[in-house]
């Protein structure tokens, strides 16, 4: 009780509760520009909340995050473009809601969601994270090592797209994680008589290049001068009629439910969480037709999940140590620069700050809910920035934030040659998420097995006669073999049927 | 009949992806057999466990060499999957090689000059390469955004810059 006393106390602080608001402006306004997407804010902000105590500087991570997640449905309802990938689903019936000069209802009824289903997520968190790091507390070298291959095969499976690319890409960036000192024996390896090198690749500057850069440097590529988007300015009527309300706490409930646990698995984002629960939604409804024409339900229960992730993907961030999204793999190499080690033992040694981090979920998720009830008219003309202003602007935070981490200009170079590989690597169809995991993973994957192997003697029986450790590579094996061979079984029943 | 006209029917051309594919799995297999030999050259273990600086790197790269070995395989004798990117728009590629040129020379030019100048004249090209027609709105935007990043970072942040 007095580490939660602690926890929360620390919350009193005027520099936490400033970090907070900065946090939540800076994801209001990012989330409202499709192709800035919550990781990329993120990966740009941990540059400037290096500089800043840990505390102060997961407040601003958790505020962006919080906000983006919020403001993405404005885009999503305004303009029919997701402001970011996790309010796809929010573009079905958001869009036309506001065709039929509905708009200021499909806005308050997402909000609403994205509140309510914010509030389930750190629920879910506070709950379940302290017995799960209680359980992980048990794990040995064997077990963590399943684990953190669990959690890498999970991203490359939901990532999509060809699994060979996903696996590729996963061990390049379990690859790349070897660059620096041996963990054990402290041999230098691949850093090339660079003493910069010896503290391995820097983790900021990589996703900044992968995520920030990147993403830039693929939306100039692709851009077309011919894409107009037409923007729905009239808002209409903003609050639910009686009947209105009566229809949303089904929506809440499936998005809530679905979106926490969908947060939990690793990699799963709000993305899925988002589909499934406006599939879910669909099926369970008395309206099914409504749906994709402009059905309240719909809005509801994809906005409910896609904030509910949130607490799901922080429980398996911090007490497991493996991250929920991509979103939180930032949050986790973030912490690992300010010598923070998520997983079990921060429950353990720095309980209070896991308090300080529900404290500061549920302020962000308040304010963001407070702001984005606002009225802003001026939001809808945000929308008509020209590009090369958000580009450029962008760009220059991403190399000015890269530097400021180390004060190295050899940062700055590697951010862009991260961001020119990232490009290269998303024409080739090769996800990033899996590169990001492994190199933020890999260090851990190897000192684990290393630890298991020399407990054993070189064998590696200490892994298969752990029942944890062989249940976690089990589901990592069939969560790798099942999708192709079940996609090649519906392909042949198709073609038999045909 | 319908045999023979199925069999002097030429093949589909092969899709973009293939290309990229065969390079792709190329490069992977060269980083990979580049990785084992490098690592083969670390000291071996001083414990009996044998676990030395070199194993879970050949562990990777061998991975890895596997994966290229399938990818090429899967691509040159099965189907090839689809990469599911935006398409790109061919009149865009000079643009981004122009943002990066600028950027490059940025950064070499950023140690010598200092921040101010650069950084005004790096946004005002790039705010021009990128569509911005008028040059008196690119120069105010230029001056705004590296005041305003100069602000946040070097006197709020005080990283120097």
């Amino acid at each position: 009780m007095e580490v939660l006393f602690q926890g929360f106390g620390a919350l009193a602080d005027f520099r936490i509760l400033l970090s907070i608001l900065v946090g939540v402006s800076i994801g209001m306004f990012v989330g409202v520009f499709p192709g800035v997407t919550a990781t990329m804010s993120m990966a740009i902000a941990s540059s400037f909340t290096v500089t800043m105590s840990p505390i102060q500087g997961i407040a601003v991570l958790m505020g962006v995050y919080i906000a983006a997640m919020f403001s993405d449905r404005i885009p999503a309802i305004l303009v029919n473009t997701p402001g970011t990938p996790a309010s796809v689903a929010t573009t079905f019936d958001g869009y036309p809601l506001a065709k039929q000069g509905k708009a200021g209802l499909a806005l308050y009824v997402s909000g609403l969601g994205s509140f309510i289903g914010g509030l389930v997520g750190i629920a879910v968190f506070a709950l379940v994270a302290f017995p799960l790091a209680q359980l992980a507390l048990q794990f040995g070298p064997p077990e963590l090592f399943a684990l953190v291959v669990f959690g890498l095969t999970m991203m490359i499976s939901v990532s999509g797209g060809s699994i060979i690319k996903g696996l590729i890409a996963g061990f390049i960036g379990l690859t790349v994680g070897v660059v620096g000192l041996d963990p054990i024996f402290g041999f230098p390896r691949f850093t090339f008589d660079t003493p910069r090198l010896q503290e391995g690749v820097s983790f900021i500057p990589v996703i900044i290049g992968l995520f920030g850069i990147a993403e830039v440097f693929d939306q100039i590529l692709t851009r077309r001068r011919d894409q107009i988007q037409e923007v729905v300015t009239q808002l209409g009527q903003w609050i639910p009629s009686k009947d209105e309300y009566k229809q949303l706490p089904k929506p809440l409930l499936i998005g809530s439910i679905i979106g926490s646990f969908i947060g939990a698995i690793p990699a799963a984002g709000g993305d899925i969480a988002g589909l499934i629960s406006w599939d879910t939604a669909k099926k369970m409804s008395k309206r099914p037709d409504e749906f994709g024409k402009g059905s309240i339900e719909g809005v509801c229960a994809s906005d409910t999940s896609n904030n509910a992730v949130i607490g799901g993907a922080l429980t398996t961030t911090l007490a497991l140590g493996v991250p929920g999204d991509t979103a939180t793999a930032v949050l986790l190499g973030s912490m690992l620069v300010w010598g923070i080690t998520p997983g079990p033992n921060l429950f353990v040694e720095q309980a209070a700050l896991v308090y300080s981090i529900v404290g500061i979920l549920l302020l962000a998720t308040f304010l963001a809910f407070a702001l984005s009830l606002i009225r802003l008219k001026s939001v809808v003309k945000l929308l008509n920035l020209p590009k090369s202003l958000l580009w450029s602007g962008i760009v220059l935070t991403c190399l000015v934030g890269t530097f400021a981490v180390n004060n190295s200009l050899l940062d700055v170079w590697i951010m862009l040659g991260a961001g020119i590989l990232g490009l290269i690597f998303r024409r080739f169809g090769l996800p990033l998420g899996p590169i990001v995991l492994g190199l933020l993973l890999g260090p851990l994957a190897e000192s684990k097995l290393r630890q298991a192997l020399t407990i054993s003697g070189g064998s590696f029986d200490i892994i298969y006669t752990s029942p944890i450790a062989m249940a976690l590579l089990g589901v990592s094996v069939s969560a790798i073999i099942l999708p192709p061979v079940i996609r090649s079984w519906k392909l042949r029943r198709a073609s038999e049927t045909s | 009949m319908a045999k023979e006209d199925a069999a002097s029917t030429p093949p589909p051309p092969r899709s973009g992806s293939w290309i990229k594919d065969v390079v792709a799995a190329l490069v992977v297999l060269g980083f990979g057999v580049a990785t084992w030999i490098g690592a083969g050259n670390f000291p071996e273990s001083p414990t009996a466990s044998g676990v030395g600086p070199g194993l879970w790197p050949q562990f990777t790269a061998a991975v890895l060499v596997g994966l290229a070995s399938l990818l090429l395989v899967k691509t040159l004798w099965g189907k090839t999957v689809e990469v599911n990117a935006s398409p790109i728009n061919q009149s865009q590629w000079l643009p981004l090689i122009l943002v990066l040129g600028t950027l490059v020379v940025y950064l070499s030019i950023w140690p010598i000059v200092g921040f101010f100048p650069t950084t005004l004249a790096a946004i005002l090209l790039m705010s021009k390469t990128l569509g911005l027609t008028q040059w008196r709105r690119a120069a105010l935007w230029s001056l705004g955004v590296t005041i305003g990043v100069w602000i946040l970072f070097d006197q709020l942040l005080t990283v120097p810059l």
